[in-house]
């Protein structure tokens, strides 16, 4: 049973439709910067990618929960020019979407002293992300079910290879996928700091140099991917963007917070995705991987790699889309999907945005400066989380 | 095939370390991880399950409004009367934030610790209340053997529940059903034995 990608929304700080995101990865031009859109006076850091239309930060009120509010634009935006429901009824579709935390708007919380109300009272400032996105799978007339994964960074990439096996086993018609989340709120973005990820800086915005020997940390951003995933039989070929092959998740069982250093558990789910997708490791061309300019990130990606792929990880080209946007945490792994869409597509290898040196110990084939043209035709895409969780999807340039 | 289920209320101690090895990690426990431990150290006994067995878990929506509750609550009077802004939640709220709470607010948090404590490797996926996704976990499961799943929950009453069963595809028919739009707790309290 073949599975394909047909439709995509997209709100990310890459740019609002598929064009400009596309146009953004080619140009590499960065698209994180100080905080806009809530006040980050005296925050010791401020870098975040934030969601942009034409370069320019989209501003919302603090009563807004961004990441259902961009979820439902994405969701609105790929269904205008892909709809669903002229061949599939609402009770053949579901909606499995990755996200992050439930949103808190933190100014209107202690301003309007909600926190005295008495236990159990309805917090207006407290909106619940699960709630929130059940009621835009019935506005949108999706009624098959609404699974939410919420395994922090491999949140989407788990929503995504789950609606892959789905199809692939007939268990659904057609799926909704993807994921959202956003941490520039007070709440989120300073809880991700307390927890000691974050990129440093002496001056101006950080930058999150993934795979570079001089990383110090991750920024975060926001952003909301959706895709409709189907079945090749129900599909209309003319809209295939690309064909999901196979995935395979595993879990570290190691760290609350880092990965094991052996890498052991993020190889394996590697190898499991490739005999899924019933391909070698000679046929994957490049790899896009997680890359979160963490210290321990990139040694972990590398030797799981060189288990899968031998010598030949020092001819793998590798990317990060994380240097030009930040880590969209619960959104990651599915706007990412995009840079493979871009790889599949137009025949590239995109460039890691902040990537200058390479590691001795992480020595990748890293992409920079330009993007790499070259036959693109099977991309394997990782992710990994705090907690442990790592996925890997392999895609395909789609042929009918 | 056993299914369990646990619930205590606010006030009930929760046995955790009767049933931890790790014991050190509990310090990052919420009162569902500590249900879940209890719930599997029951589901286990004294044996290990594989460590490739596929795990999956539903968590429920978190009520860490009680973090932020309690961070508010200390503040003075005149902090109170003082407006929000970015400079306020670092140089009053951040500074108050426990380190530990950081981690009890991540969702993924009793999942990790339940796999770290039984070295569960395997496929995995985590759920914000969805007893649809763990019952479709277990149908499109590749694994040669039972799949686990669990389901657990913070009431914002303070109580918690946690339900734990090891299910192969074809054991889904033998169990009383209820919608794959309910709560995954409802399932195994239905069918506890």
């Amino acid at each position: 049973m073949r599975v394909v990608i047909t439709g995509l929304g997209v709100k990310s700080p890459l740019g609002c439709n598929l064009n400009e995101v596309f146009e953004s990865i080619k140009t590499g031009k960065p698209c994180v910067g100080a905080l806009e859109n809530i006040d980050a006076g005296g925050f010791p850091m401020t870098a975040a990618g934030e969601i942009r239309q034409h370069g320019e930060v989209v501003k919302t009120p603090g009563s807004v929960d961004r990441k259902i509010h961009f979820l439902n634009l994405a969701m609105e935006q790929m269904l205008a020019e892909h709809n669903m429901s002229d061949k599939y009824s609402g009770n053949e579709m579901l909606m499995n979407l990755g996200t992050g935390l439930d949103y808190l708007d933190s100014e209107n919380y202690f301003n309007s002293r909600e926190y005295m109300k008495p236990f159990g009272s309805a917090i207006d400032s407290h909106q619940k992300a699960g709630r929130s996105m059940r009621e835009l799978a019935i506005k949108f007339g999706i009624s098959g079910g609404c699974n939410i994964f919420v395994a922090a960074c491999a949140a989407s990439s788990q929503a995504v290879g789950f609606s892959y096996k789905l199809l692939k086993k007939s268990l659904a018609k057609a799926v909704v996928t993807g994921g959202s989340d956003s941490m520039t709120s007070h709440a989120a973005y300073l809880g991700f700091f307390k927890l000691g990820a974050m990129a440093l800086s002496d001056e101006g915005p950080a930058t999150c140099k993934p795979f570079d020997r001089y990383r110090t940390g991750t920024v975060v951003g926001e952003g909301a991917v959706t895709m409709t995933m189907e079945r090749l039989e129900f599909a209309t070929p003319d809209q295939v963007i690309m064909e999901v092959l196979g995935y395979g998740s595993t879990a570290d069982a190691f760290a609350i917070t880092d990965p094991d250093p052996s890498a052991d558990m993020l190889a394996r789910s590697i190898e499991i995705a490739l005999k899924d997708a019933g391909v070698s490791p000679d046929q994957i061309d490049c790899a896009h991987l997680h890359g979160t300019g963490t210290p321990k990130n990139a040694p972990a990606e590398y030797l799981a790699l060189k288990r899968v792929f031998g010598d030949r990880v020092k001819d793998l080209p590798v990317y990060s889309m994380k240097g030009q946007m930040g880590h969209l945490i619960g959104a990651c792994g599915a706007m990412e999907l995009l840079g493979v869409a871009y790889s599949l597509l137009y025949q590239q290898v995109p460039h890691t945005v902040n990537f200058s040196e390479s590691d001795p110990d992480a020595p990748l084939y890293v992409v920079s400066d330009k993007p790499l043209s070259m036959p693109v035709t099977h991309v394997l895409k990782l992710n990994a989380s705090f907690g442990g969780h790592n996925t890997a999807l392999i895609l395909k340039k789609f042929e009918a | 095939m056993k299914v369990i289920y646990k619930k205590y209320a606010a006030s009930q101690d929760i046995p955790v370390f009767d049933y931890v090895t790790k014991r050190k990690l509990t310090k990052y426990h919420t009162r569902e991880t500590m249900a879940a431990m209890v719930a599997m150290g029951e589901l286990y006994k004294d044996q290990k399950p594989p460590a490739d067995m596929p795990f999956f878990y539903s968590t429920g929506e978190l009520e860490y409004l009680d973090y932020y509750r309690e961070l508010a609550m200390s503040f003075t009077e005149e902090e109170r009367n003082t407006p929000f802004t970015g400079l306020f939640a670092v140089d009053k709220a951040m500074p108050r934030m426990s380190p530990l709470d950081q981690f009890k607010i991540m969702r993924n948090m009793t999942q990790c610790l339940i796999s770290i404590e039984y070295g569960l490797k395997g496929d995995n996926a985590l759920f914000l209340d969805s007893l649809q996704g763990l019952l479709l976990a277990v149908k499109i499961s590749d694994y040669d053997g039972p799949v686990l799943i669990g389901a657990g929950k913070l009431y914002s009453d303070g109580s918690t529940a946690c339900g734990f069963a090891e299910m192969l595809p074809d054991e889904l028919t033998n169990f009383s059903m209820v919608s794959p739009h309910d709560d995954p707790l409802v399932f195994f309290k239905q069918n506890i034995q």
